[in-house]
């Protein structure tokens, strides 16, 4: 025992005896292209080098024993190997050392057919979230403002989303992943609502206009997905003053939670009397809405929101006959809105994480034409859970299941009709990724429908490849279902849900804030519901078909001119089905042909003020001569508009901001309206559908008030 | 015997192990010297990512240590603001800058510099699209720098920071200069109490900004 303690002062210096080693090798890729700059060195300690532009190293060691070589670069799996160093000085040749790629998901290709992104995270997206709120005549209207895009039909009475010649029905609003029921304000026929939720609420949009995964179902169309803000960040006071209303919000935060509350009272009648308007209120829509928000961070990653928003509002319209102007046909309509919704996201560990939530609507409305009173009870519930797990490196699996449930109950004097609906759903989806530049993607969406009791299995499939550093072509194909109208679930139960089948394929090319996209789809539809005996009457059953087929362009360019931000679309559309009460294959009278925006927005920095115009062009639309033989064969003259919209930061805390819809007061037509007698010269009277005003008048004042003083609201406008 | 040869067999390998344990500290703040030396002296995109491998050389090696990630998080901050064209690249480089410092802050979230860092990249962020990410950025970015200076009132850097912010914004906003110049005051003796303080006790501590905030004061008069 002793010689250890005598020769441990020697021997232990002597295991860190100085030798040099020198290693030395080339490192490349597995297409042969050398890896500039990858970091070479022994773990452990400081020593290393990089690769020069070659790929050559040369590294050089007075380390000995046992060592792990370490060669990493971003983007490549990092290499290791065990090396042992004797106490000799020598060089080691390490040959060829192939680095494999990772798949880096921020870089690599993504789907981006019938996909519009607006959420800020992907390299892909067409509009970034404040585009929603500052397009010109949007009047801060979600659906105002993606109605710029490629694949939107412009409906000027609607003020819904028609998407690729389907009808405002097969678009469904879904906030974090949770289905909204009757996303759009209730109105009186012909008068276009709002959609009911803040674009202020949102950090990201997903619009999808086809082809959308399998996570989504029952929109034979499309998917507009919003994700709200996460928590918030600072304690601020928010009042607006408008024209046609006010409102007042308050948020507060804390280290792990915020909770925000809105307030708004909106009132038409006293911009009614002030701006001539197309048609004759008795009583001018008026609303009061309340809204809250919370969230929790849970754990390290998680968050839990809670949304609330209730909504009451009100209006009498006083119609004219068609045949006699002089009588007056009363319109009332009230309507009572609630929508809740609770989600939750969390990780379970690196390589999984879920989400879940449950959301609630009810949806009441009360009409009363000419007396006659109608009650319609309308809602919706949903709750799922889905998980996504990284299988391997460049395999990610997506998964779910999700109940959905509708009960409708609608009454017209004594008259009730009812029905619940229940709807069971599972989803997978695999993501493959080959390399950097290819993905692949399958999924299956399985669904049962209790009421209709009918299952069905429908694939969506997908894949990317990149052409180019900035550039890629996708392909979609898949199949969606979709449940019928609640007002043909009334006449008859024994039915079966409409399908559409997507046909995608889109290129896109992103250079340095410049986006070029082209896509053409086609679509096809099958079992639409259709009047057996081809009159708006008598049983129905699924043997509508029909079919929609276009182009569309996009260019976005915000660089080569400096403040200076605009974008141009077109949509060429071909639509036509046969449902209903359509007699045979013709073109709804939503549809039009040729669908084309152009929207700018310019900074002014000296006078603090932005400036945004849009122009939009619809090609005439069909309607149905009730006169003449045929079908839909009427054409009505096409819709142009041109908005503007200037917003001024008066100080740091107040922003003035104005908008004017169809600064040129063109008479736009929707479409005819016909009465039941002939005029003077023989013809039936009818009326144009129109527009509720030639023009539209926004003025607001938006005040901020926080410690903070750059938190106004500028960019929301 | 048996029992003195263990004491002193142990002795001599804790004593070993100790001086080895310092050594190794000692080489880990020389080799950190000098690193972080070529950081504030880099004049090329490619010094900079050389100074990064060096950076995460030292950090793989000696875990638990919080500085070679402030210096490579500081290091792609400088990247971006001097040698990457358009938002995309900016973002790239600041992507990275995110991740070194989500690393530092797991280390040392009480450290008033690292959350100087990260009001730094968010007025980068903003800074490359003022337009669209002002409100989001400019809110993270004070929030940050708030943070920075509650955890340390005296931080030079901090304060810098937060004047810049404060005098791009009130530039914008078409306000006077006044309180942003006053926190650039403020600074500019922190930075001097820095100068006068900063002893061999905390060789790695991050000594920047002197030269930018000296240049920042011009547009003050």
């Amino acid at each position: 025992m002793r010689w250890v303690l005598t020769m441990l002062p020697f021997i232990l210096p002597a295991l860190l005896a100085t030798a040099q080693s020198t290693f030395q090798g080339q490192v490349i890729d597995k297409s042969g292209e050398p890896i500039v700059g990858a970091n070479v060195y022994l773990k452990g300690t400081y020593e290393g080098t990089s690769c020069d532009d070659r790929g050559y190293f040369s590294l050089t060691t007075e380390e000995s024993g046992a060592q792990v070589l370490h060669i990493s670069f971003t983007g490549y799996r990092t290499y290791e190997k065990e090396v042992v160093l004797d106490l000799e000085r020598r060089k080691i040749l390490l040959g060829i050392i192939y680095l494999q790629e990772t798949i880096n998901k921020l870089e690599a290709v993504t789907i981006t057919a019938g996909r519009l992104d607006a959420s800020g995270k992907h390299r892909s997206e067409v509009l970034n979230p404040l585009d929603i709120v500052t397009t010109a005549g949007a009047t801060a209207d979600i659906a105002g403002a993606l109605n710029t895009l490629p694949g939107t039909q412009t409906v000027g009475e609607e003020g819904r989303l028609f998407v690729r010649g389907g009808s405002g029905e097969e678009t469904k609003t879904f906030i974090d992943g949770m289905l909204v029921g009757n996303a759009y304000n209730s109105t009186v026929p012909n008068v276009p609502g709002r959609g009911r939720f803040s674009p202020f609420m949102f950090k990201g949009t997903s619009f999808s206009t086809g082809g959308y995964g399998a996570e989504y179902g029952q929109a034979l169309s499309s998917a507009l997905i919003l994700d709200t803000k996460d928590k918030a960040i600072a304690n601020r006071t928010d009042i607006s003053l408008m024209s046609v209303g006010a409102d007042i919000s308050r948020t507060q935060q804390g280290e792990r939670t915020s909770l925000a509350a809105k307030l708004q009272y909106t009132n038409l009648s006293p911009y009614f009397k002030a701006v001539q308007q197309n048609l004759d209120w008795r009583k001018a829509p008026r609303s009061i809405e309340g809204n809250a928000a919370f969230r929790q961070q849970v754990g390290e990653m998680g968050l839990w929101k809670v949304y609330g928003q209730f909504n009451h509002n009100s209006m009498t319209l006083e119609q004219k006959d068609i045949d006699r102007p002089t009588l007056i046909r009363p319109l009332q309509l009230e309507n009572g809105y609630i929508y809740l919704n609770s989600t939750l996201k969390n990780s379970i560990n690196e390589n999984a994480s879920y989400r879940t939530g449950i959301s609630y609507t009810r949806d009441r409305n009360v009409m009363d034409i000419d007396g006659t009173e109608t009650e319609q009870l309308a809602q919706f519930y949903h709750t799922k859970i889905t998980f996504d797990h990284d299988l391997a490196e460049a395999v990610g699996l997506r998964w779910g299941v999700e109940l959905l449930g509708r009960d409708h109950a609608s009454r017209q004097g004594m008259e009730t009709l009812n029905f619940e609906e229940l709807i069971w759903a599972g989803h997978g989806t695999a993501t493959w990724y080959l390399n950097n530049d290819l993905l692949l993607s399958a999924g299956l969406r399985i669904t049962h429908n209790t009421l209709l009791r009918e299952t069905q299995a429908t694939p969506r499939i997908s894949a990317a490849y990149k052409t180019g550093e900035d550039s890629q072509i996708s392909l979609a194909y898949g199949q969606f279902k979709q449940a019928p109208e609640s007002d043909l679930l009334h006449r008859q139960k024994v039915l079966q849900s409409p399908v559409a089948t997507h046909y995608i394929l889109s290129y896109q090319k992103n250079i340095k804030d410049r986006v070029l996209r082209v896509e053409t789809y086609h679509k096809t539809y099958g079992d639409l519901v259709r009047f057996s005996s081809k009159e708006a009457s008598g049983p129905l059953d699924n043997s509508g078909t029909g079919y929609a087929r276009g182009v569309e362009l996009f260019w976005r360019d915000n660089r080569s001119i400096e403040r200076l931000d605009y974008w141009v679309s077109y949509s060429f559309l071909d639509t036509r089905r046969e449902h209903l009460d359509f007699p045979e294959l013709a073109i709804p009278t939503f549809a039009s042909a040729h669908n084309a925006s152009l929207v700018l927005k310019y900074f002014f920095n000296a006078w603090r003020t932005s400036i945004g115009t849009s122009f939009s062009y619809a090609s005439p639309r069909r309607y149905h001569i009730q006169e003449q033989a045929g079908f839909h064969q009427g054409k009505t003259k096409s819709y142009q508009d041109l908005s503007l919209n200037i917003s001024y930061l008066l100080n740091s805390q107040v922003i003035l901001h104005t908008s004017i819809n169809n600064v040129l007061g063109r008479q736009n037509v929707f479409g005819y309206e016909y009465g039941q007698e002939r005029n003077a010269e023989g013809r039936l009277n009818r009326r144009a559908i129109g527009p509720a005003a030639p023009r539209f008048f926004f003025i607001g004042a938006f005040i901020t008030l926080s410690k903070n003083k750059t938190l106004n609201q500028l960019p929301n406008l | 015997m048996k029992n003195i040869t263990t004491s002193l067999l142990i002795f001599t390998l804790i004593s070993f192990g100790v001086l080895t344990l310092k050594a190794n500290d000692d080489k880990y703040i020389t080799a950190m010297k000098r690193i972080i030396n070529t950081v504030y002296t880099s004049e090329t995109d490619e010094a900079y990512q050389e100074a990064i491998d060096k950076l995460e050389r030292v950090a793989a090696a000696k875990e638990g240590k919080w500085e070679p990630y402030y210096y490579a998080t500081f290091a792609h901050i400088m990247r971006a603001t001097r040698y990457a064209d358009g938002k995309e690249t900016k973002d790239l480089q600041l992507d990275k800058a995110q991740e070194h410092l989500k690393k530092a802050l797991k280390l040392n979230p009480k450290e008033s510099e690292l959350h100087a860092l990260e009001g730094f990249i968010h007025m980068i962020r903003l800074s490359a699209d003022p337009g669209t990410r002002g409100r989001q950025y400019s809110g993270m970015s004070f929030k940050a720098l708030n943070k920075a200076i509650a955890m340390n009132p005296d931080n030079p850097r901090a304060l810098y920071l937060m004047a810049q912010m404060q005098m791009g914004t009130a530039k914008f906003m078409g306000e006077d200069l006044s309180s942003s110049c006053a926190t650039l005051e403020k600074s500019l003796e922190k930075f001097e109490e820095e100068k006068v303080g900063l002893s061999t006790a905390a060789p790695l501590m991050p000594r920047w900004g002197h030269s930018q905030a000296t240049g920042m004061k011009e547009q003050c008069r």
